[in-house]
């Protein structure tokens, strides 16, 4: 606890340096990559390096985890609820896995995490808007993805069945002089939809619907564009945003206008105003450490002598 | 209306009105940078963010956790405001222990130390001694209480001895329940029931303090003398010329868990609130990060609140300046406490709360009260309100402000040009117009002497909140470096009459030793003026000091070097027998190549209100007016600020600084002048 000033202390540096490996490793290291991180100390045996990272397991600043082959014990400074997310993650990199495989997974990289724990870090990262949950289909179990449910999946069966049958009704009323609009629009009735916009019809998505901000296809005018169907897709696209950069609830006006490239800049800016007078969304300056960029000058909104940049949601 | 169809009585009402108006301006102040620096405070706004910090406190204690919270937005937006509020609310009950830290100017290896330091000063109030009914002392007089109440159930008076077993029968349950407080965590207890025992027994039975004042510089993160190891019963090296002090971060950060620990015994949580991080560089800020994120990890009844404008603090994170995890700990919700800008209803509310006070003298008169009877926003006016404010979608406080500041002062003048009774008849009168005398953007000059004035006057306020709470502003030889360095950066350059090449920091020794300079300031001119080496001692352990005047009086390889050694007021030279051997011999090399300055706490709050200032430009929390007739503001920079100093001769006013400027070092140059003293003044 108490040291001379004078007297150099070796171990706790190195001991400092296993937990800095331990805190920047993306994940559980083991005790030769360790070794292999503390070559600024000379030769460092993986038995002395083990030692340490014991010593800091002991302290409560490092966490020891079953090994995934052969014998070695892994450590890592996050706790086994930080593990298991970062194994949920990986888990469903690549493709969406079933709830029961991906849970698997966790109990067996960390026996030690009870079920219930287990479920409660699922709910974390659901929470968080980093894993979806897929609703069971006809034949498959509940799945985990990293993207929201798509509904064109869910569908699809039944859609290739209506199609097929839809094909033959038309061709049968086609055939006695039926219009097929009034096909379609009886169609649409029979499966409790409403009619799609007519072809080349430049209508924007409804207001809060939260629609994807897929604002392709949608070309509003400049006065339709303070209206609602301007207010959901910048909602949409503001969310999609945020969540790309952190959830910090804070995005550049630089990216919502290339999002939103579909407004003309003056319909744009009338329907942020709204949202700002609703009190929704709300402004702030520019104040980057680096000085403001050349396109950022260009998507800023100049107001009473600022130049207003990054858009937050307010609180309700 | 006719305010003059009664002159005898309405004369006299007109002129303290007159009088009254033209010595206000009720919207001068416009930014926060302290904790006592709210007068006016409009709870709606950021109200639900207050209520939320509140929560996170209440949620810390009632649970026994830790927390890290960031609060973030655009300067002027009111972090500090709320801060401010929030240690206000912090002083009520129940409240909460809430320690303001800010203007940290430390090397990033002794930031922890120092924020130790600021905590157990603020909890003992200041002081070096006298600690009975501190906080400090406070706290742990609870926690024996709660011992004696847990292990003694009997009411009669304890006996000394049953008192200190009672607390370690407590601390044994503590530490048995709490591994991750570290294995410091009992000798902190112990060094805490010393410093008790000691403060306890001077205040009722007539003895010294040394054993408390000992434990309080242990527990600063001082070090102590061998001797007074032993009298507060720790291990001691065998070398007689070794010194005990708390050794690394682990050791630093148990003093916080155990301190957070008291609090709690207190019904209160341990609140540490960082403001303006985004001033610190980024390895401070780094440094910063690391030593909070196993502190929060590990304490409990802990909340941690940094504030700092959200774009800097952003561009830092994904810039990768500091560990992920680290600001995950701090920033435990990714969006933070964001402070939104707030509507024309809230603007107005606030100058309605800044018009109090003046309104209150109105009703005393007619003729202004009948004016404050149409129109609440009087003298400013609503017509104003609604062609300024009303039109935006939102605005900052601090733009609410500035712009009533400046349509106060354009009424003011408008009363000293038409008199007090026409002012009132036509009031709200003409709208401003553009006034050719009234200097615009386009006058440098003008801004230059705007700037200057503003400088002035925020370094001023700045020294006086120092001097009126000087535990903020610990005796710490680091920080007085760390503060030296970052302003001599700024004086170095030829743009100026005086000024240096270059100021750096030794290089480390490789076998760990203790420097001897702390600091090297290159002249701008290599001759005829050498090099200056400075060094800074703020301890009051002799040994330490011996071995700093040592190290001076063998440096052999830097012989052209002349010494400047810095001294802090409150901690002089503690000298022994060698040590005044040392300063004898330093002293007799004559004063071109050996100097002292004993800086004054004046002097010492003077050099932190100049960083002090810089910091709030750096996050913009200086503007001036650069057009009076459409209220334009701009916000001025750090270098800006440092531009006003240089004109304004700040830093050669400084005491250390003229020291360091006015080359007394060269050959050929005066004696000292007081400064320096007589061999015998330290015996």
């Amino acid at each position: 606890m108490t040291a001379t000033h004078s007297t150099p202390v070796p171990d706790t540096a190195r001991l400092e340096t296993v937990f800095g490996i331990l805190t920047k490793a993306p994940e559980p290291v083991s005790v030769s990559k360790m070794a292999s991180g503390m070559k600024s100390f000379g030769r460092c045996p993986a038995k002395q390096c083990e030692a340490l990272a014991e010593g800091l397991v002991q302290s409560g600043r490092a966490h020891r985890f079953p090994p995934t082959s052969g014998k070695a014990f892994r450590y890592w400074a996050h706790d086994a609820r930080a593990y298991a997310r970062l194994l949920i993650e990986q888990a469903l990199q690549a493709k969406r896995r079933s709830l029961v495989d991906v849970d698997k997974t966790v109990a067996k990289r960390i026996p030690d995490l009870s079920g219930s724990q287990r479920d409660e870090v699922l709910s974390e990262l659901e929470r968080e808007g980093r894993v979806h949950r897929w609703p069971p289909t006809a034949k498959g179990p509940v799945q985990l993805g990293r993207t929201p449910p798509d509904p064109r999946e869910y569908l699809r069966t039944a859609a290739r069945t209506f199609r097929k049958q839809f094909a033959n009704v038309r061709g049968k009323l086609e055939g006695v002089g039926v219009a097929e609009s009034q096909i379609v629009a009886a169609a649409l009735a029979e499966l409790g939809l409403t009619a799609p916009p007519a072809v080349g019809a430049n209508a924007p998505p409804a207001a809060g619907t939260g629609a994807a901000p897929s604002v392709a296809g949608a070309a509003p005018s400049v006065a339709g564009a303070a209206g609602a169907g301007f207010c959901g897709a910048f909602d949409a696209a503001f969310a999609r945003l945020d969540r790309l950069r952190g959830s910090h609830n804070f995005v550049s006006l630089v990216e919502l206008r290339q999002a939103l490239s579909d407004f003309p800049r003056a319909a744009f800016d009338e329907g942020l105003h709204r949202l700002r007078r609703d009190g929704k969304f709300g402004l702030s300056a520019a104040e980057s450490i680096h000085g403001i960029r050349p396109e950022e000058l260009q998507a800023g909104i100049r107001e009473a002598g600022a130049l207003l940049l990054f858009v937050s949601r307010k609180q309700p | 209306m006719n305010f003059q169809a009664d002159p005898t009585n309405a004369t006299g009402d007109l002129e303290a009105f007159a009088r009254r108006f033209q010595d206000d301006n009720p919207f001068l102040a416009n930014a926060v940078s302290d904790v006592h620096g709210v007068v006016i405070d409009v709870p709606d706004v950021h109200g639900k963010q207050f209520e939320q910090l509140i929560g996170y406190a209440e949620e810390v204690h009632r649970r026994r956790w830790h927390m890290g919270q960031v609060i973030w937005g655009e300067a002027g937006i009111g972090k500090s405001h709320l801060l401010a509020r929030f240690c206000r609310w912090a002083e009520g009950d129940p409240g909460a222990c809430c320690i303001f830290l800010h203007n940290l100017q430390p090397s990033p290896e002794a930031l922890s130390r120092y924020v130790l330091k600021c905590v157990v000063n603020r909890l003992a109030q200041g002081r070096q001694q006298d600690f009975h009914g501190t906080q400090l002392y406070d706290l742990i007089n609870r926690t024996v209480r709660h011992a004696l109440k847990t292990y003694r159930p009997k009411t009669s008076r304890p006996t000394a001895a049953e008192v200190r077993e009672c607390y370690r029968r407590w601390v044994d349950d503590f530490v048995a329940e709490h591994p991750n407080a570290g294995p410091d965590a009992r000798a902190v207890y112990d060094v805490l029931f010393a410093l008790f025992a000691s403060a306890y027994n001077a205040k009722y039975y007539g003895g010294d303090e040394q054993v408390a004042a000992a434990a309080f510089r242990w527990l600063s993160g001082d070090a102590v003398e061998r001797d007074e190891a032993a009298s507060l019963r720790m291990r001691c090296p065998n070398d007689a010329d070794a010194v005990v002090a708390l050794a690394g971060s682990d050791a630093i950060e148990t003093v916080l868990i155990v301190l957070a620990q008291l609090v709690r015994l207190y019904h209160q949580p341990l609140v540490l609130c960082f403001d303006q991080i985004d001033n610190l560089s980024i390895d401070q800020f780094r440094a910063l990060t690391q030593f909070l994120h196993p502190l929060i990890d590990h304490a409990e009844n802990l909340l941690v609140l940094v504030s700092g404008v959200k774009t800097k603090l952003l561009q830092m994170v994904e810039a990768g300046d500091i560990l992920g995890a680290a600001w995950e700990r701090i920033a435990q919700n990714e969006q933070g406490i964001g402070l939104d800008r707030i509507g024309p209803a809230q603007a107005r509310t606030i100058l309605q709360e800044r018009l109090r006070a003046f309104h209150a003298d109105c009703v005393r008169w007619p003729p202004s009260r009948e004016r404050l009877q149409q129109d609440d926003l009087f003298p400013l006016g609503s017509r104003w309100f609604n062609d300024r404010i009303e039109p935006l979608p939102e605005l900052r406080p601090r733009d609410a402000i500035n712009w009533a500041r400046e349509h106060w002062r354009e009424r003011q003048s408008r009363l000293r040009a038409v008199g007090a009774a026409a002012w009132l008849a036509e009031w709200p009168g003409p709208r401003p117009t553009v006034d050719p005398k009234t200097p615009s953007a386009g006058d440098e000059a003008e801004t230059l002497r705007r700037i200057d004035q503003q400088a002035a006057r925020l370094v001023a306020e700045q020294h006086d909140r120092r001097l009126h709470e000087p535990e903020g502003l610990p005796p710490d030889a680091g920080n007085l470096c760390g503060l030296t360095l970052r302003l001599l950066e700024r004086c170095v350059g030829d743009a100026w009459q005086y000024g240096l090449k270059s100021v750096r920091i030794p290089p480390a020794d490789k076998a760990g030793r203790l420097p001897t300079y702390h600091l090297i300031a290159e002249p701008r001119s290599a001759a005829p003026c050498p090099a200056l080496a400075i060094t800074f001692i703020a301890t009051a352990n002799a040994t330490s000091t011996t071995f700093a005047l040592r190290r001076l009086v063998n440096d052999g390889a830097t012989p052209e070097h002349g010494v400047l050694l810095v001294t802090d007021e409150r901690l002089p030279l503690h000298l022994g027998t060698r040590g005044h051997e040392y300063l004898d011999e330093l002293l007799r090399r004559g004063p071109q190549r050996f100097r002292l300055v004993e800086l004054t706490f004046r002097d010492y709050a003077a050099l932190d209100a100049l960083q002090g200032v810089i910091g709030l430009a750096v996050s913009g929390d200086i503007e001036v007016e650069v057009d009076s007739s459409s209220a334009t503001y701009k916000r001025v920079t750090a270098d800006e600020i440092v531009a006003s100093y240089h004109r304004q001769d700040c830093f050669r006013r400084n005491r250390l600084f003229g020291k360091i400027f006015a080359a007394p070092l060269a050959a050929g140059a005066e004696p000292c002048d007081g400064d320096s003293p007589s061999l015998g003044d330290f015996r």
